[in-house]
C-alpha cells in the first residue's frame, strides 16, 4: 500500500513540478522573468526528484523475479562425456550417480548444479 | 511565492521526516513478508524432511530468537579459545535442537535444516533491527534517527533479498556460491579413497607431479563448513610439521565492476567466520613455518548465498589448474601440501 502511495506520490509532484514549468513559461511570454526563474527551477528540481523515485521503484520491482530463477543439473559420461541438462531435483548433488550413459552404458555422475541465467531482452 | 519559500524553510525538514519514514516503513512491511516467508519455507521443509509428531512452530519460533554472547574481551589473552568453545557449545545445542524437531531427517537433511533455520534467523534479526530504527524515528520525529536507517536502506534490502535466495538453496540442497572451495577440493579428491577428520571435515590423498596433495574439506552434501582449522592442525600434526605448503580456497567478495568467477591469489589464511579458525591455522603455520597461499573466487554477496551460478561452477576447474601451477612453481618432489576447500558443501558431495 505504501509503495502505491509512494507512486501516487511522485507521480503528483512530477504533475505538479510539470505545471508550474508551464505557468513559468506563461510568465515568461507576459514579460515575468523573476516569476519565471523562479518556477522553473523549482519545477526543474520537482521533475528530477520525481522520476528519480520513479526509476528506484521501477529498479526494485525488477530484482524480484530474479530470484526464482531455474536450477539445472549437469550430468556427465566421464568414459565418453556424453551430457545431460536437465532441472534439478531434491536429493541432486555434485557427484552424486545419475543413471547410465545412453552412449556407453557407464555409470553417469552429476558435475556441476548451477542457476540459468534469465535470458536477456533481445532489441 | 514568498509564503511557499517561507513554509518550505520552517517545514521542509518535517515533510522530509514524513517521507523518510514513508520509505523506511514500506521497506519494514516488505522485510517482514520477506521474514514470514522464509519461516514459513522452514516450517514447511521441517515438516516435509522431519515429520515431527508435534507442531515444531514453539521451537522453531524459540530458534529464530537464540542469540550467542561473545566472551569478554578485556583480557584479551584466551579469547579465541573462549569464543572456539562457546560455539562449539552453540553448534552442539543448535543441531540437537534441530534433530528434536525433525526426527526423521537424515544427516544432510539436519545440516540443510540447520543452515535454513540459520538464514530465517538472520532475516529476522534484520527485520527487528530496522523495524526498530524506524519505531524510534518516528516516536521520536528525529531527523538524524531516521537518516541513519534510510541511508543503508539499500545495502539492507540487497542483504534480504540474497537470504531469501539462500532459503530456497538450503530448503532444496542446491549447491550455493560460497560453496566454490568445497567444490575444487571436492574435484580434487574425486575418485580417491577419502577419510573422516575431526568435526566434519573429508580428506583424501592424491599425487600432483610427484608431491603429496590432500585436499580436505568439510562432508557433503548436506550444508557444512565444519571446522578446518582443526583438520588442517590434525594433518600437520600427523606429518610431524613436514608441510611444504598449505593452499586455501574460498568464495570472495567482488568489488562493483569485477566479474563473478574471477579468480585472484593472495598470501594468508582465506576462511571467513568469527577468526577462531583462521587463528589456528596461522598458529599452526607460524609455528612450523609453513607458507599459506590463498586463491579466491570472486562473487557478490547475493550469488555468496545464492544457488551457484554457472560462472562460479565453471570456475572451479581454473581454478584446479591454478593449484597445480601454483605446486609446481613452488615446491619440489616429494614435498607434501595441503589444499583446503573451504566454504557451505551443500549440495556437493565427496
Amino acid at each position: 500500500m505504501y509503495l502505491y502511495l509512494l507512486i501516487a506520490f511522485s507521480i503528483a509532484v512530477l504533475g505538479y513540478s510539470v505545471w508550474m514549468l508551464y505557468t513559468g513559461i506563461l510568465s515568461m511570454k507576459e514579460g515575468n522573468m523573476e516569476s519565471f526563474y523562479y518556477t522553473a527551477f523549482i519545477s526543474l528540481i520537482g521533475i528530477m526528484l520525481a522520476v528519480s523515485s520513479l526509476t528506484q521503484i521501477r529498479r526494485r520491482v525488477s530484482i524480484l523475479p530474479r530470484l526464482g530463477a531455474k536450477v539445472l543439473t549437469v550430468a556427465l559420461c566421464n568414459k565418453c562425456s556424453f551430457k545431460v541438462i536437465r532441472n534439478f531435483t531434491t536429493g541432486d548433488y555434485v557427484f552424486k550417480e545419475a543413471g547410465k550413459c545412453q552412449q556407453c552404458n557407464e555409470t553417469m555422475y552429476i558435475n556441476q548444479i548451477y542457476q540459468e541465467e534469465p535470458k536477456k531482452k533481445q532489441d | 511565492m514568498y509564503l511557499s519559500f517561507i513554509l518550505l524553510m520552517f517545514f521542509g525538514q518535517k515533510v522530509q521526516v514524513r517521507l523518510m519514514l514513508l520509505e523506511v516503513d514500506g521497506v519494514v512491511k516488505r522485510l517482514e513478508y520477506m521474514r514470514n516467508e522464509t519461516k514459513l519455507l522452514s516450517l514447511k521443509t521441517l515438516k516435509e524432511v522431519g515429520k515431527p509428531k508435534e507442531d515444531p512452530t514453539p521451537e522453531l519460533n524459540m530458534m529464530l530468537e537464540q542469540f550467542l554472547i561473545s566472551p569478554e574481551g578485556m583480557d584479551p589473552a584466551g579469547l579465541v579459545w573462549k569464543l572456539d568453545h562457546i560455539l562449539n557449545v552453540r553448534d552442539m545445542k543448535f543441531k540437537d535442537d534441530v534433530k528434536k524437531i525433525a526426527p526423521e531427517a537424515d544427516e544432510s537433511q539436519v545440516n540443510n535444516l540447520e543452515n535454513l533455520i540459520e538464514v530465517s534467523q538472520a532475516m529476522n534479526t534484520i527485520y527487528r533491527i530496522v523495524r526498530h530504527y524506524y519505531l524510534l524515528g518516528k516516536r521520536t520525529s528525529s531527523f538524524y534517527v531516521i537518516l541513519q536507517i534510510q541511508m543503508i536502506l539499500p545495502l539492507v534490502m540487497q542483504e534480504a533479498e540474497a537470504l531469501i535466495a539462500a532459503a530456497r538453496a538450503f530448503s532444496q540442497g542446491q549447491p550455493i556460491g560460497d560453496g566454490a572451495g568445497a567444490l575444487v577440493a571436492a574435484r580434487l579428491m574425486r575418485g580417491m579413497e577419502k577419510r573422516k577428520l575431526d568435526r566434519d571435515i573429508v580428506a583424501a590423498e592424491t599425487m600432483i607431479e610427484g608431491r603429496k596433495v590432500i585436499p580436505l574439506k568439510a562432508e557433503g552434501p548436506g550444508g557444512n563448513v565444519g571446522t578446518p582449522g582443526d583438520a588442517i592442525r590434525q594433518i600437520i600434526d600427523e606429518n610431524k610439521g613436514k608441510i611444504a605448503m598449505v593452499v586455501m580456497v574460498d568464495a570472495a567478495l567482488k568489488l562493483e565492476g569485477d566479474k563473478t568467477g574471477e579468480l585472484s591469489e593472495g598470501i594468508g589464511a582465506a576462511i571467513g567466520g568469527p577468526g577462531t579458525e583462521r587463528f589456528k591455522i596461522e598458529e599452526e603455520a607460524v609455528k612450523h613455518k609453513i607458507p599459506v597461499y590463498a586463491i579466491i573466487v570472486k562473487e557478490s554477496i547475493l550469488e555468496a548465498i545464492a544457488p551457484m551460478k554457472k560462472e562460479i561452477s565453471e570456475a572451479a576447474e581454473l581454478v584446479v589448474a591454478r593449484i597445480k601451477k601454483l605446486i609446481v612453481d613452488r615446491t619440489k618432489e616429494g614435498d607434501i601440501v595441503i589444499v583446503a576447500g573451504i566454504g557451505n558443501t551443500v549440495g556437493i558431495g565427496q
